[in-house]
C-alpha cells in the first residue's frame, strides 16, 4: 500500500511541476474554540512535511463556514479543500458541487474508517465516498459530581445502566432542589443552526420514530407519528417546569457559573468543561428515553474537495495528511472527539487502552444512529431545528411536527422527489 | 400647580430625555473600559455600568488584535463602499438629473415619472432577485456587488433635479452663448453648484453604510469584503460571552459617524430631515 | 424637508433654430449625461422588480440543481397564502407598526415641542437627543442585548426596582414581552428622525396664532389640540405613514436579537422571506412573499400621496 502512496505522490508532484502553476492551496475550515490549535499545527506539518516537493496549503478558519459555503456554491469561487457537516454531503453532491475522493486516498486510509465515517460519507447513488471526517462525535450528559451527591442520585458509569426517564426525570426534580442550581439541565439552547436537530434527533429515535422514513423518504407518518409526539412531549415537560437553561442565558451555567447541574452536549465541550469543573466533572450516558431503549448522534464536519477546485491532487494530498494515524489522533485529544481511524483510537491518549473516552466510543460503538444520508437533509434539519425550538418554547408537539414533516415532504415534491432518490424505494 | 414649578417642567423633562438617551450609550463607553469580564457580568444592570470606574485600554487592544475578526479592513471595507456608492452615484444621478431639466428630448416627462413610481419600491422586494442575478454573473463576495447595484439612486436623482430646475435660466443661456454644450455647463456650472446636494448625498450614503445589514449579510461570505455593520453582528453572535469587546467593537464603530457628527452637524441635521435611512 | 412630486413641466431653454450638427451634438450630450444612470435603473431597480413577478410563478432554486426549473402557476401564493407562518409574520408585522408607531409618534413630538419651546440649554438636548440617530442600528441592538439580559440585566433591576416581584421578564425570551421588548429599541433607536420632522413643521407654524388664542383665553391643552396638532396635519400623516413603512420592514433587529422566535413571535414578513428566499434557497417561494410585500408597502405609499394634497 505505501508504495502505491508513494506512486500517487511522486506523480504529484510532476504534474504540479508540469504546470507550473502555483502549488499552494487553500483549505476552508471550521473555526471552533476547541480545533483552533489542530488546524494551526496541521497547517505547519503539512507545509514541513511537503517544502521539499513545493506544495504548501493555507488554512484559513471560517466562524460561519455555512454561509461560507454557500456563498461560494453560488459563485463559484471554492479552494481545494472545504469541511462541509458530514450530513449536507448528499446535498451538496446531487447539486454537482462535489468531487469524489476515492481516487486520491490510499486503500489503507479508506480500509481503516470507522464504519460510521463511511456510511456518513458516502453517496448512495454511485457509491463513492464526497467526504470524509477526521473524527466522530457523540452527545452525553455530562455532571456536576458534587451536586449529583448532593442531590443523592445515582451516577451510571456505562451505556448499559444510563438512567431510564423516569429515573432522569427523578433526578432533574432532585436537582431543581438544591440551592445553588438555578436549572438542573443545560441542553445548550443558545446554540443555533444543525444543534437542534443533531442533539435533539436522539430522543426521537430512543422512541421509534425517526426524522423521515429512510425507505420511502416520506416524512409524514414518522416524523410526526404517536411514538415522536410522546417522546417530545416528555422533553417538553422538563422545559416547562423550567428545568432547561433557556437559551438568552447563555453558555456557560454549567461549567461557568455552575448555576445548571448537568448538560447535554457533545465531546467539543470536553476540555471547557474539564477547565471549568476539573475533578467533578462525571460523563454520563444518553438517557434510555423510552423503555429500554437509547440514542445518541454520530458524525461530523468533514474534508470535501469541490468540483470547480483546481489541484485536486494537492488537495488530496493534503486530506491523506490531515486523516494520517497522527492527525487524527491529535484532532481526537485536541478536541476531544473519537478519532475516526482505528489506528488511531490505538494511538489516542484519550480513546486509548485505559483513556477517559471510553464511553464516548461506547456510545458511539452501540447506540449511534447516522444522521439520513438524502439530498434534503438541509430542509430536513432546519424543519425539525425550529419544530424543536418551538415544542422546547411551549408550542404543541403535535402541530409542531406535523408542521415539520409537512415542509420537508413539500421540499421532496419540489424537486421531483431529488432523482434517483426517487425510486430507491 | 404653581407657575413658578411650571417653569422648571421642560427642563425636567429634557433631563429626562437626555438619561433615557444617554443611559445605553454611556453603558457601551464604561463596559469598553473594563477589562474584567467576570466584573462586568455582576455589574452589568447595576449603576456601575453606566458611570466608568476602571479604564483601561486593554479590550480595545484585544479588538484590533483579533486575526479572526479584522477592525480595520472592516473598516476600510465600509469605506471603498461609501466612497463607491457616493462619488459614482454623484456623476451618474447629478448628470442624469441635469440631462432632465435642461434637456431637450421628450422622453424626459415619461423618466421622471418613472423615476417617482419606482421610488416607493422597497428594497427588500428586491434583494432575492438581484441576489440570483448577482449569483449568475459570479458577483458574490465582492466590492462591486455591494457598490454598483446601489450607484443609479431615484431619490438622489430626485433631489438633484429639484435642485437643478432651480437654477436660473440666465446662468444657461450665458453657457450656451458661450459655445458650451450640454455636457460642459453640466460639468463646469451645474455641478460645482450643486454642493449643498451633493453633501446631503454624501451624509446619507455615509449613514447607510453604517446601517446597512441583509444585503451585505446575503452576498459577503467572510472578512474579505464583509462590511462593520455584518461584522459587529458576527461578533456579537460570536462573543456573547465577553461584553467588553463586544462594547468596544461597538465604540469602534460608532466613533467615525460621531465624529462626521460632531463636525458637521448642521448639514447632518438638514440630510437627514430629507429622507428616513435607519431600518 | 417633506419630499413633493416635481413641477409637471420642467423649463425647457428657448431654441434658436439649431444647425443639423449642432442639433445631433446637444442630442449625444443629452445621451451621455442620461444613459449611465438610465442603464443602471434598468438593471438594477426595474429588471429585478418584473423577475420578482416572473419567479414568484417558478420553482426556482438558489444554488442551480440538476433538475429544470418549471412554471408552477399559482402555487407559490396559494402556498404563502396557506402557510400559517405566513399570517403569524403578517400579524407579527402589523402588530410591530401598531405598537412602535404611536410610542415613537408621540416621543418624538414630545422631545421636538420641549425642543421648540423655551429651554435652556437647548442646542445641548437637540444635540443629545440626535445620538440615537448617528448610532448604527447593529451598535443599539448588542447594547439593548445587554440591557435586556436575565435575570440581573438593566431593564430587569430597574422592573425590581418599581416593586417587580416576579424574580425577572425574560424579555427578548419570552413569547408576550418579545415582541414589546423591540418596540421598545426601535422606538429608542429612530425617533430622532421623525423628532427633526416635527420640529421642522414646529417652526412652520406662526408664533401670531399662539399670541392671537392667549387673547382670546386658550388654555395650553386648547393651543395644543387647535394650533399645534391642526398646524401639523400634513406632517402628521407624512409621519405616520413613513414610519409606518419603516415598521413593516424591520428585520435587523429579531434577525440579530430573537431569530424570529420565541415561537415565532417576532418573526416578520422580510424575515419570513429572508428565510425561505435565503436560508432555504426557496426563490420562487419567496418571491410571491416579495410581490405581496411590495403590494402592501405600495399602498400605503400610494395612501400618502393621497391623502398629502400637492401644491
Amino acid at each position: 500500500m505505501a508504495s502505491i502512496v508513494r506512486f500517487t505522490l511522486s506523480t504529484l508532484l510532476l504534474l504540479a511541476l508540469a504546470s507550473g502553476a502555483a502549488q499552494q492551496i487553500t483549505a476552508w475550515v471550521i473555526d471552533g474554540e476547541s480545533e483552533r490549535p489542530f488546524f494551526v499545527q496541521v497547517e505547519e506539518a503539512f507545509n514541513a512535511a511537503y517544502a521539499d516537493d513545493g506544495f504548501s496549503v493555507n488554512v484559513v478558519r471560517l466562524p460561519s463556514i455555512n454561509d461560507a459555503l454557500q456563498a461560494g456554491f453560488l459563485s463559484g469561487d471554492l479552494p481545494g479543500v472545504i469541511m462541509l457537516d458530514g450530513p449536507n454531503m448528499a446535498s451538496y453532491v446531487w447539486s454537482g458541487q462535489l468531487a469524489p475522493l476515492d481516487p486520491y486516498l490510499s486503500d489503507e486510509l479508506l480500509a481503516g474508517l470507522l464504519p460510521a465515517i463511511i456510511d456518513q460519507g458516502t453517496y448512495s447513488p454511485d457509491g463513492n465516498l464526497y467526504a470524509i471526517s477526521p473524527y466522530d462525535s457523540s452527545v452525553l450528559l455530562w455532571g456536576n459530581r458534587s451536586y449529583l451527591e448532593q442531590a443523592g442520585v445515582r451516577i451510571p458509569t456505562s451505556v448499559a445502566d444510563a438512567w431510564t426517564f423516569e429515573e432522569m426525570d427523578a433526578a432533574l426534580a432532585a436537582l431543581a432542589e438544591l440551592p445553588e442550581v438555578t436549572w438542573p439541565v443545560d441542553m445548550k439552547l443558545n446554540y443555533t443552526g444543525e444543534w437542534y436537530s443533531y442533539g435533539f434527533s436522539p430522543f426521537l429515535q430512543a422512541c421509534g420514530a425517526d426524522l423521515i422514513d429512510r425507505e420511502t423518504w416520506q416524512a409524514s407518518g414518522t416524523l410526526d407519528s404517536p411514538a415522536a409526539i410522546e417522546s417530545l412531549e416528555r422533553l417538553q415537560s422538563w422545559a416547562t417546569n423550567d428545568w432547561i437553561v433557556p437559551a438568552a442565558a447563555g453558555d456557560n451555567r454549567f461549567f461557568g457559573d455552575k448555576t445548571a447541574a448537568l448538560a447535554w452536549v457533545g465531546n467539543w465541550m470536553w476540555r471547557v468543561h474539564q477547565e471549568g469543573l476539573g475533578d467533578d466533572l462525571v460523563l454520563i450516558p444518553a438517557p434510555k428515553f423510552c423503555g429500554d431503549d437509547q440514542a445518541s448522534p454520530n458524525g461530523g464536519w468533514s474534508y470535501a474537495i469541490p468540483a470547480v477546485a483546481e489541484h485536486k491532487e494537492i488537495a488530496g494530498a493534503f486530506i491523506e495528511f490531515a486523516m494520517s494515524t497522527e492527525q487524527v489522533a491529535l484532532y481526537a485529544d485536541i478536541t476531544g472527539y473519537v478519532p475516526a481511524r482505528h489506528s488511531a483510537i490505538e494511538l489516542s491518549a484519550l480513546y486509548g487502552a485505559g483513556g477517559q473516552g471510553a464511553l464516548m466510543a461506547e456510545q458511539s460503538a452501540t447506540i449511534a444512529v447516522v444522521r439520513p444520508v438524502h439530498p434534503a437533509y438541509p430542509v430536513i434539519s432546519s424543519a425539525f431545528g425550529r419544530a424543536m425550538n418551538d415544542i422546547l418554547e411551549g408550542a404543541d408537539v403535535a402541530t409542531a411536527l406535523a408542521r415539520a414533516a409537512r415542509v420537508i415532504d413539500e421540499d421532496i415534491a419540489d424537486n421531483d422527489g431529488y432523482p434517483p432518490f426517487d425510486t430507491t424505494r | 400647580m404653581t407657575s413658578r414649578t411650571a417653569r422648571y417642567v421642560p427642563t425636567v423633562l429634557a433631563i429626562v430625555m437626555a438619561i433615557v438617551v444617554l443611559v445605553p450609550l454611556s453603558m457601551m463607553f464604561t463596559v469598553s473600559l473594563n477589562p474584567d469580564e467576570a466584573q462586568i457580568q455582576i455589574t452589568l444592570g447595576t449603576v456601575r455600568a453606566f458611570i466608568p470606574h476602571v479604564v483601561s485600554l486593554e479590550n480595545y487592544q484585544q479588538v484590533l488584535a483579533d486575526p479572526h475578526q479584522p477592525f480595520l479592513r472592516y473598516l476600510l471595507n465600509t469605506v471603498i463602499i461609501v466612497v463607491g456608492i457616493v462619488g459614482l452615484g454623484l456623476i451618474v444621478n447629478a448628470s442624469a438629473a441635469f440631462a432632465l431639466a435642461w434637456g431637450q428630448g421628450a422622453y424626459r416627462k415619461l423618466f421622471i415619472g418613472v423615476v417617482i413610481a419606482v421610488y416607493v419600491i422597497p428594497g427588500e422586494s428586491l434583494v432575492l432577485p438581484l441576489l440570483l442575478m448577482m449569483s449568475r454573473v459570479g458577483w458574490i463576495d465582492s466590492y462591486q456587488v455591494q457598490i454598483v447595484p446601489f450607484i443609479a439612486n431615484s431619490f438622489a436623482i430626485f433631489l438633484f433635479y429639484q435642485f437643478f430646475t432651480g437654477m436660473p435660466r440666465e446662468l444657461m443661456e450665458a453657457a450656451k452663448i458661450d459655445g458650451a454644450g450640454l455636457l460642459q455647463t453640466f460639468f463646469r456650472i451645474a455641478l460645482p453648484l450643486s454642493m449643498p446636494v451633493v453633501s446631503t448625498l454624501a451624509i446619507l450614503g455615509f449613514l447607510d453604510a453604517w446601517n446597512s445589514y441583509l444585503w451585505p449579510l446575503m452576498v459577503t461570505r467572510g472578512p474579505e469584503y464583509r462590511p462593520l455593520s455584518v461584522a459587529m453582528a458576527t461578533y456579537f453572535t460570536s462573543q456573547q460571552a465577553f461584553w467588553g469587546n463586544v462594547m468596544a467593537f461597538a465604540v469602534l464603530m460608532t466613533l467615525p459617524v460621531l465624529v462626521v457628527y460632531l463636525i458637521f452637524q448642521r448639514w447632518f441635521v438638514a440630510s437627514v430631515m430629507s429622507s428616513g435611512v435607519k431600518g | 424637508m417633506i419630499q413633493r412630486p416635481p413641477p409637471e413641466a420642467s423649463p425647457t431653454p428657448p431654441r434658436t433654430a439649431p444647425s443639423h450638427s449642432g442639433r445631433l451634438s446637444a442630442f449625444l450630450h443629452e445621451t451621455a449625461l442620461i444613459a449611465p444612470a438610465a442603464i443602471l435603473l434598468i438593471v438594477f431597480l426595474i429588471l429585478p422588480f418584473f423577475m420578482a413577478g416572473y419567479l414568484s410563478f417558478t420553482n426556482e432554486r438558489l444554488v442551480p440543481r440538476p433538475i429544470p426549473t418549471r412554471f408552477v402557476g399559482f402555487d407559490n401564493y396559494t402556498r404563502v397564502l396557506g402557510d400559517p407562518d405566513f399570517w403569524q409574520a403578517f400579524r407579527n408585522t402589523f402588530y410591530f407598526a401598531l405598537l412602535v408607531v404611536p410610542l415613537q409618534l408621540s416621543m418624538s413630538l414630545g422631545a421636538a415641542m420641549l425642543l421648540n419651546g423655551r429651554l435652556r440649554f437647548r442646542s445641548f438636548f437637540r444635540s443629545v437627543a440626535l445620538l440615537p440617530l448617528v448610532t448604527p442600528i447593529t451598535v443599539i441592538i448588542v447594547i439593548w442585548a445587554a440591557m435586556f439580559q436575565i435575570p440581573d440585566g438593566l431593564l430587569n433591576n430597574l422592573i425590581r426596582l418599581f416593586g417587580y416581584q416576579g424574580g425577572f421578564v425574560n424579555w427578548l425570551g419570552d413569547a408576550r414581552w418579545a415582541m414589546p421588548s423591540i418596540v421598545l429599541l426601535s422606538a429608542w433607536a429612530t425617533f430622532p428622525f421623525q423628532m427633526l420632522i416635527y420640529l421642522a413643521g414646529l417652526q412652520g407654524i406662526p408664533i401670531e396664532r399662539y399670541e392671537a388664542a392667549r387673547i382670546d383665553g386658550a388654555n395650553t391643552w386648547a393651543q395644543f389640540r387647535y394650533i399645534t396638532l391642526t398646524g401639523l396635519r400634513n406632517v402628521h400623516v407624512f409621519v405616520i405613514i413613513t414610519t409606518t413603512i419603516q415598521a413593516f420592514k424591520l428585520f435587523v433587529q429579531v434577525d440579530l436579537l430573537t431569530r424570529g422566535g420565541p415561537l415565532g413571535s417576532t418573526n416578520t414578513l422580510v424575515r419570513y422571506m429572508v428565510q425561505e428566499g435565503y436560508s432555504a434557497q426557496r426563490i420562487g417561494y419567496a418571491s410571491a412573499i416579495a410581490v405581496i410585500f411590495f403590494l402592501l408597502v405600495a399602498t400605503f405609499a400610494l395612501l400618502q400621496r393621497a391623502l398629502i394634497p400637492n401644491d
